[in-house]
């Protein structure tokens, strides 16, 4: 049963998500956060270290919340905390100005990390976020409010999966360079360098078991977006973004909730969930790809770019959060969701809430948006092997079963147990004439 | 020398004995009325400092109480009776009139508005729960939105607490100076 009143929503700024927010300094994505708290009733929040933790409380005390405000955001369960207690990290050397060789990527975790509730001793003992409090008292009740709010993922729970399945999309040439051209795309919009060039990928087996991949442009000369010189690493880029999409599928799979996301990981969530569903197509489990788009122009304020231009301040977002409820009821109402309807909607919340002439924007959205009587049509049951049989060409590497396994698991999933319904930018075209060109291969 | 400034000398030193004597009489006297008028201020700081434990718990019941009522656990009969009554608790640390007086700052209004805060916790709390039930299939407010509005109020409510806890110590710091 999936829960569309709750949103996955991942906030530290970097490469792989809100990498516009990165480049001017801004280390936590309050914007994105100020949108899920519209249109949904919880939100499960996610940041990368306890650097971005203690960030994303002060600014949000400096956008206007008072300690008071965020303990009872944590306590009345409007906000929680999602920590995945290991960090996912590619092994590399750097052979030459143009060579990265990559040994792995790996889930490490410290000793803090392998204990229970890390999160605690890690985030909370933190001592520039004891310093955004006023006094200890305050301080305590904020940390007794987190208690219960925060889920913890270990490093063993999730398996390699997640990234063997983003090793096999580094592997596949032409998934490769789609997840490349979404960082160069980024880079390129950020820094104002004109059109992107077209990525093209090759890879090929060197060695048993160890590939040479090559792009079309040299990624590690790319301009970083928050200083003035290369990404040295920018070959791992791909493939980080790729596993970190990945872990944001599976927690959001686990907890059958939604996701709001940014770009360009909100891409890669979105090309695999596609390729998922459409998985779970060929193995027959079900008979149309359930993953679909939304977009719409909508008369409502651009919330997070506000936000995050410090021109709404968040009392004002709680505010807007009190009259959007119809929002929350759309969500939900998984048979029944009009697309007019939630147009309507936001001229009437923008209203309500003092908006007027306001320019519009763009609501973007995908996932299993049709009601249950055309999401999952379960025409068989296909032993696992089999399914993986038919699956298997999208995954290149040698033993890539987990890889495939997981899209297989997701595929099942999907419109079934869990109708997920991600914000975030996604083109569905990429991705699906991609899979159609290796199905005829 | 003589003997007109020996006795010029002796009125003199009289009056300075006599003088040091008086101010120092009543620079005792001012002492003793400043220790008393402390210790009476002490006290007064002592009841007033003891508000502060009911309404800590008062306020950490209260919201249990809450909670329960919005997550559907009891009704709101049993609520209205659960609710702690925190004026009754409070009665047995009045301060007299006196003592009242005699505090620079008097916190009777700051504790009497956390009172009241806690009283109107009650309805607004009842009030927010009618809201997650009615009109019937499609509430006005969900439960997770009441519980916020509650909980907002009640780390409000705490922040007064602790702003009448820090005017009693930082009194009570001064009467020891």
């Amino acid at each position: 049963m999936s829960n569309h009143d709750v949103a996955f929503v991942p906030l530290g700024t970097g490469y792989h998500q809100s990498m516009d927010l990165h480049a001017v300094g801004r280390a936590v994505d309050t914007g994105l956060l100020a949108e899920a708290l519209i249109y949904y009733d919880r939100v499960l929040i996610h940041v990368d270290n306890p650097v971005q933790f203690s960030k994303l409380i002060t600014l949000l005390m400096s956008q206007g919340l008072t300690a008071a405000n965020i303990t009872a955001l944590f306590r009345a369960g409007v906000l929680g905390v999602y920590n995945f207690a290991f960090t996912t990290n590619p092994y590399v050397d750097f052979v030459s100005p143009d060579s990265v060789q990559i040994h792995g990527l790996y889930n490490i975790q410290d000793q803090t990390m392998l204990k229970p509730r890390s999160f605690f001793k890690r985030f909370l003992e933190f001592e520039p976020l004891r310093d955004a409090f006023e006094n200890t008292a305050q301080f305590d009740r904020f940390v007794a409010s987190l208690e219960g709010r925060v889920i913890e993922v270990k490093a063993d729970e999730i398996a390699g999966t997640a990234i063997d399945n983003a090793y096999g999309d580094f592997l596949n040439p032409d998934r490769s360079a789609l997840m490349a051209q979404e960082l160069v795309d980024e880079i390129y919009r950020i820094k104002l360098m004109g059109k992107p060039p077209k990525i093209s990928v090759n890879v090929s087996e060197v060695v048993d078991g160890h590939f040479l991949v090559e792009w079309n442009i040299p990624l590690n000369r790319l301009p970083a977006v928050e200083l003035e010189t290369n990404i040295k690493a920018a070959v791992t880029l791909p493939l980080s973004t790729a596993a970190e999409g990945n872990k944001y599928i599976w927690a959001s799979d686990r907890l059958k909730c939604d996701l709001y996301v940014s770009r360009p990981i909100s891409v890669l969530i979105g090309d695999k969930l596609f390729e998922s569903a459409e998985t779970a197509v060929r193995a027959k489990i079900r008979n149309r790809n359930v993953i679909e788009e939304l977009e719409a122009r909508v008369e409502f304020p651009d919330l997070r770019r506000y936000v995050n231009l410090d021109k709404i301040r968040f009392p004002q977002v709680l505010q807007i959060r009190d009259k959007s409820k119809k929002f929350r009821d759309w969500l939900q109402s998984e048979a029944d969701r009009d697309r007019d309807a939630i147009i309507a909607y936001h001229t009437e919340v923008a209203r309500a809430s003092g908006f007027t002439n306001i320019a519009r924007r763009g609501l973007k959205l995908f996932g299993v948006l049709a009601g249950a009587a055309t999401g999952a049509a379960v025409i068989g049951e296909p032993a696992i092997g089999a399914a993986i049989g038919a699956a298997g060409g999208a995954a290149i590497q040698a033993g890539a079963e987990e890889a495939v396994k997981y899209l297989f698991d997701l595929g099942a999933d999907l419109g079934a147990n869990w109708r997920p319904v991600v914000f975030g930018q996604w083109y569905s075209a990429k991705i699906a004439k991609l899979l159609a060109k290796q199905a005829s291969d | 020398m003589s003997p007109w400034w020996s006795l010029v000398g002796v009125v003199i030193g009289g009056f300075i004995a006599t003088g040091t004597a008086f101010l120092l009489e009543e620079f005792r006297r001012h002492h003793q009325r400043r220790d008393k008028r402390d210790d009476i201020k002490r006290e007064a700081l002592r009841r007033a400092l003891a508000w502060i434990d009911p309404m800590e718990k008062a306020l950490t019941a209260a919201e249990v109480e809450i909670y329960a009522l919005l997550h559907g656990r009891i009704d709101d009969r049993l609520f209205r009776q659960r609710y702690p009554n925190l004026i009754s608790e409070l009665a047995e640390f009045d301060l007299s009139l006196d003592q009242r007086l005699i505090l620079d700052d008097d916190p009777y209004p700051l504790g009497n508005g956390i009172r009241q805060a806690v009283e109107d916790l009650k309805q607004m709390a009842i009030d927010r729960w009618e809201q997650t039930r009615y009109p019937e299939g499609s509430p006005m407010l969900s439960v997770i939105d009441a519980s916020y509005d509650c909980s907002n109020t009640v780390e409000g409510i705490r922040d007064r607490i602790d702003e009448l806890r820090q005017q009693l110590a930082k009194e009570y710091r001064a009467t020891l100076d």
